[in-house]
């Protein structure tokens, strides 16, 4: 039977193609890697995660870890973002020291996109941004992706209807995806799903190398106000963290410290920190893109972090013991800035408190210029 | 185990997808081509893994 609508069927498959085409360029476009700035000339060695675990060669998540090695022998730190790829905090913490850091005493390990899987997609129904860019003084612009939690299933696939974990957190119910969330695995499986492996490669490249201590880089919805402006802290590392607070607060940071809980299983400050001799810690920003109740999602968000939602919660007393919310928000220099000292800070209190283990760092940007300039100010081009 | 139930998902999908396709084609409705046109699209991308 010959279809007369044809012509209009054949149009309605053309759009279609153009949809497809369209849409399918901006999915294969976020597979694309960010290009670091990687000519600081302090770079002694660049590691990949596969050397670690061979079973990620190959694999999307087979991320740079890289060393600063002052040639002194001293204690050894890893400073690393992008655990969760819609925390730009973190990860900008990351390329900031990768960009301007040198080791003076000791050695340092920086690995700016930790689940690099996360960064190739967004979180389905979110509606959220997934790209920010800079435009620097010399007119060239650093873009950088911004993803969600969880690795991308097109990476890993399926996802268990139950899974114990080596944490002994059990995957199940609500929590079935957190099999792609890189700070629910903890220290990991060698031979396990994409996320599990690349845990244990980051648990066996801290036991390789000696690891005394590790940031965790985070950020949080402005909700959260447990956790914004919080280091968490194994309580192996309770010591480290107290001390490197309390200096953060006699510089005017008001900042708070908060100990691992008991069955934070997969957690890196609990997985890594019960199953390693590193001293666990994780910081947390605010972060009010990410969250139930943000405004409109727009590139401004993320960076500028001004949000009339969560203010007008926040006087309206909706989140109790709140403190940490005003007109101005959380722009992105503030809270890579908050990064950036928090981390320098318990780098220097290990090194008072290690005397036989120095470390000592060196050409950081000055938070207060960072935060009053922008990040356009600090991040290196790559013209 | 997972690559057998990896490539059997891929099948059940693009087989779908050029069903979907083939009724475009066959279809004599413009509402009903329509709603065929909105289901295709994430049929096609998820076939081909783009995501």
């Amino acid at each position: 039977m010959k279809n007369r609508n044809l012509l209009q069927n054949i149009v309605v498959l053309a759009v279609v193609a153009v949809i497809c085409v369209v849409t399918g360029r901006i999915y294969l476009g976020q597979l694309q890697n960010d290009v670091f700035y990687t000519g600081n000339p302090n770079i002694t060695n660049v590691l990949k995660l596969s050397d670690y675990n061979p079973n990620l060669k190959g694999t999307y998540n087979d991320v740079e870890i890289y060393e600063f090695d002052s040639g002194v022998p001293g204690g050894k730190a890893l400073i690393y973002g992008g655990t969760h790829t819609n925390e730009v905090g973190s990860m900008l913490n990351a390329v900031t020291y990768l960009e301007n850091v040198k080791c003076e005493e000791g050695t340092l390990y920086i690995m700016v996109h930790a689940n690099n899987s996360g960064y190739s997609h967004t979180q389905p129904l979110l509606g959220q941004a997934n790209t920010m860019t800079f435009d620097l003084p010399d007119g060239t612009t650093r873009s950088f992706r911004i993803g969600t939690r969880i690795s991308n299933p097109v990476h890993q696939w399926p996802d268990p209807n139950y899974h114990l974990n080596t944490s002994n957190r059990e995957l199940k119910h609500e929590e079935i995806a957190e099999i792609r969330n890189l700070n629910r695995n903890h220290p990991g499986v060698e031979d396990g799903y994409l996320t599990e492996a690349t845990c244990w490669a980051i648990y066996n490249f801290i036991q390789t190398e000696g690891i005394d201590f590790i940031y965790d880089g985070h950020e949080a919805g402005a909700e959260s106000v447990t956790l914004v402006n919080t280091l968490v802290v194994h309580e192996n590392a309770m010591p480290l963290g107290s001390t490197a607070v309390m200096n953060c607060v006699i510089n005017n940071l008001p900042l708070k410290m908060e100990i691992s809980g008991q069955t934070s299983y997969g957690l890196s400050h609990r997985g890594l920190g019960d199953n390693t001799d590193a001293l666990c810690t994780l910081f947390e920003t605010c972060n009010p893109a990410m969250g139930s109740y943000h405004d409109k999602m727009t590139e401004e968000l993320f960076k500028e972090g001004v949000s009339g939602n969560y203010l007008a919660m926040h006087r309206a007393g909706l989140f109790p013991n709140s403190s940490d919310f005003d007109e101005s928000g959380w722009p992105i220099e503030k809270r890579t800035a908050y990064h950036m000292s928090m981390s320098a800070e318990i780098i220097n209190a290990f090194d008072t408190m290690y005397p036989d283990k120095p470390l000592k760092i060196s050409g950081l940007p000055d938070a207060q210029d960072m935060i009053a300039n922008g990040l356009e100010s600090t991040l290196k081009s790559l013209a | 185990m997972i690559s057998a139930l990896y490539i059997i998902f891929r099948i059940i999908v693009a087989v779908l997808a050029l069903l979907v396709v083939w009724d475009i084609v066959r279809e004599k409705s413009l509402a009903h081509v329509m709603c065929l046109g909105l289901i295709s699209f994430p049929l096609i991308l998820r076939a081909l893994m783009i995501k």
